[in-house]
């Protein structure tokens, strides 16, 4: 038998390119007038994908190599070194594509160890006229979790948790996929949705060809207690074959409470979000591979499991005070080790667009200090808030 | 690829058989009160309406908390009140309500700012180093009550678009509605006759349209710009201006600002900080559209 491949392609991207191109004419005219509309090349903005852009840049001081933590993966988005910071630069075009689609593309440079790198983050279609589902295809970060799907200007941390970077790389779960979300029809929210992606996460899945699809799913759901107080749990999963042929399994809940008082809004906020994720592993361990151990497979016990939670308080109009604990090795699995961080930051945010944010951490195994400072700023397109 | 369609395709069934808008009554959410005050005296019994934003809630701050999108995902018709008012929350919720009746073009979402003329738009080449909020002209319009006739008008023509077999219960509700409106404007002209107004201070240009209608106007913003909390600075050049003014000052506060700063001036000023509403809901008794504008207009004749 031939193997025919599952492979899921992504095309998007020229389409986009396209479409980045075509706006660079007319926006080059608008010195002349927001009036003017025309244009002799048929090139018209009246449609124009609405445009954002954000910057990442900042400063990371580390107390000493991070490489001794046993986790060399484990210090990510800081570059892992002293240093001032280029972290990210992004563009994202979104639009109504006509009355059945909507269209997103998210281009991103950002820097890992010392090299730039271009990529397309997300570049997905979403249907829009079917009652109750929500039918997406491309290249999206996952519906895992509550971090796994944000991009890196809206963490609410510099950095990633440590589940994040560890289990699922420093690019998250982010592949070519198709997704169904449904809406339930309760008097109160639940989403459940379910995907198969491409499974080129090359710490869980990357399977020798022919079998490379993963396929996952998540449950979501809010409960309000009065106007001001919401809590949401979710139960997430994910799987596919992995490098040494047999499946990894990764499971994952998150529980987010909010206190947001009615009428004080702007002001006042508080939230306090934890989630646990645990990797799973059948078949044999896989042996580390020629780079050896930065966080592949090799290194990642099966059966560990690991967490965050946070508490980030909005205590003015721009001001947040903010603190999280997370960990590896809860369990441990079949012989992994642990490690603990403590992290506190504090951020001015001017508005919505802007923000200035100083971090502090403490890895207790090795007890190396960290701090970073951010600057995160946004241009464009109004940015919409997710909840 | 078999197994993807098979689990794509048992969702959407899942979907579709749950589907079922037998309800009778016309259902209509709108995001903030007002015009929810306007369709419930347009529908009478033959509506089912609510708002998801209470009168006392920021309209400029609110989330796009999942549980709006079971709402919307049951209406039949949404109204906005538009001018970019709802953008940070409006846009996610529609979309995650999974309702494509009621997506913007489609006959199921009104945009209500269509009924009115903006003010305060800024001019072209205008960019966010002046402030946010309100690129596209000032969107609390309500408070005009010739803007208000004008959006009942426009929300009683679509609901009876959307049930014609209760067109004639939406023209009663309609006609009463006009009349109360119409009658609320008069008691105001009537409240602010022979007024000599004080200086005014608001909080956001919250009132502007108000002011436009009854010949008033603000002389100073507490925000030093759309959407920018005020700096002990401005607070001080401002006290001190006011302070100078023949007549003490009068704070007009809306109540999903922190009322400290205004109660704190006003000390300093000898003027006087009212809380009043700006939307129905927005303060205790404030209930009616009729009871909102009189609230603001007996603040302003200091009655
Ligand atoms: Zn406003």
């Amino acid at each position: 038998m031939t193997s025919s491949r599952p492979y899921l392609v992504l095309f998007l991207f020229t389409v986009s390119t396209w479409e980045a191109s075509a706006q660079v004419a007319p926006l080059g005219a608008s010195s002349f007038g927001l009036q003017d509309r025309s244009s002799g090349f048929g090139l018209t903005r009246d449609y124009n994908p609405a445009i954002g852009a954000n910057l990442l840049l900042g400063a990371e001081y580390l107390s000493r190599d991070a490489s001794g933590l046993g986790w060399p993966h484990a210090v990510e988005h800081g570059a892992g070194e002293t240093g001032i910071l280029f972290q990210e630069a992004e563009v994202g075009l979104a639009a109504a594509v006509d009355p059945y689609f909507r269209g997103d593309v998210i281009i991103a440079l950002h820097r890992h160890k010392d090299e730039f790198h271009v990529e397309v983050e997300e570049g997905y279609v979403t249907t829009l006229s079917l009652p109750r589902v929500t039918l997406r295809g491309g290249k999206f970060y996952l519906p895992f979790g509550r971090h796994n799907v944000l991009h890196t200007h809206a963490f609410p941390f510099v950095d990633a948790p440590l589940t994040n970077v560890v289990f699922f790389g420093h690019e998250g779960l982010n592949e070519a996929a198709v997704e169904a979300a449904v809406l339930l029809p309760l008097p109160w929210f639940v989403e459940a949705s379910a995907w198969a992606a491409n499974g080129d996460n090359e710490i869980l899945f990357h399977a020798p060809k022919g079998r490379d699809l993963a396929y996952g799913g998540r449950l979501h759901t809010l409960v309000e207690f009065g106007e001001s107080v919401t809590a949401e749990v979710g139960g997430s999963y994910a799987g596919g074959r992995n490098v040494a042929e047999g499946w990894t399994h990764v499971f994952g809940g998150d529980l987010t409470l909010r206190w947001r008082p009615a009428s004080r809004e702007r002001y006042n906020q508080l939230i306090w979000q934890s989630e646990y994720v645990q990797v799973r592993r059948t078949g044999p361990r896989p042996v580390a591979p020629a780079e050896a151990a930065m966080a592949s497979q090799a290194t990642l016990a099966s059966g560990m499991g690991g967490f965050y939670s946070f508490v980030a308080a909005q205590v003015a109009q721009q001001w947040w005070v903010q603190a999280r604990f997370d960990a590896l090795g809860y369990p441990r699995g079949d012989g992994g080790s642990r490690l603990h961080r403590a992290s506190g930051l504090l951020a001015f945010v001017p508005t919505e667009f802007s923000a200035i944010r100083l971090q502090y951490s403490y890895f207790h195994e090795g007890h190396v200090h960290q701090v970073l400072f951010q600057v995160n700023v946004t241009m464009g397109a109004h940015p919409a808030h997710g909840y | 690829m078999k197994r993807i369609a098979i689990v794509l395709l048992s969702l959407a069934g899942l979907a579709a058989g749950m589907e079922g808008k037998a309800q009778a009554r016309l259902r209509v959410v709108s995001t903030v009160e007002d015009l929810a005050y306007f369709a419930r005296a347009i529908g009478g019994d033959a509506a089912d309406v609510q708002s998801i934003l209470k009168g006392y809630q920021d309209p400029h701050f609110a989330a796009a908390r999942p549980s709006y999108m079971v709402t919307v995902s049951r209406a039949d018709l949404v109204l906005s009140v538009g001018l970019d008012l709802e953008i940070g929350w409006l846009p996610l919720v529609l979309q995650g309500a999974r309702n494509p009746d009621v997506l913007p073009g489609n006959s199921g979402f009104l945009d209500c700012s269509q009924f009115i003329t903006p003010i305060e738009v800024p001019p072209a080449g205008a960019d966010r180093s002046k402030g946010d909020l309100h690129p596209k002209g000032n969107p609390h319009y309500w408070l005009d009550p010739e803007n208000a006739l004008a959006v009942a008008r426009g929300i009683a023509a679509r609901m009876g678009q959307l049930d014609p077999a209760s067109t004639s219960v939406f023209q009663g509700g309609l006609a009463r509605l006009e009349a109360e409106i119409a009658s609320a404007r008069d008691e105001v002209r009537t409240m602010l006759q022979g007024v000599d107004p004080p200086a005014i201070v608001t909080y956001h240009v919250t009132f502007s349209y108000f002011f436009d209608r009854f010949g008033l106007r603000a002389t100073a913003y507490i925000e030093p710009k759309p959407g920018i909390p005020p700096t002990p600075s401005h607070v001080a050049t401002l006290n001190e201006t006011l302070a100078r003014l023949p007549r003490p000052p009068l704070f007009l506060v809306e109540p999903y600002y922190d009322p400290d700063i205004p109660r704190e001036m006003a000390e300093r000023t000898r003027g006087r900080a009212v809380i009043v509403p700006s939307s129905v809901g927005g303060i205790a008794g404030a209930d009616s559209y009729r009871a909102v504008l009189t609230a603001v207009a007996r603040a302003i004749a200091g009655k």
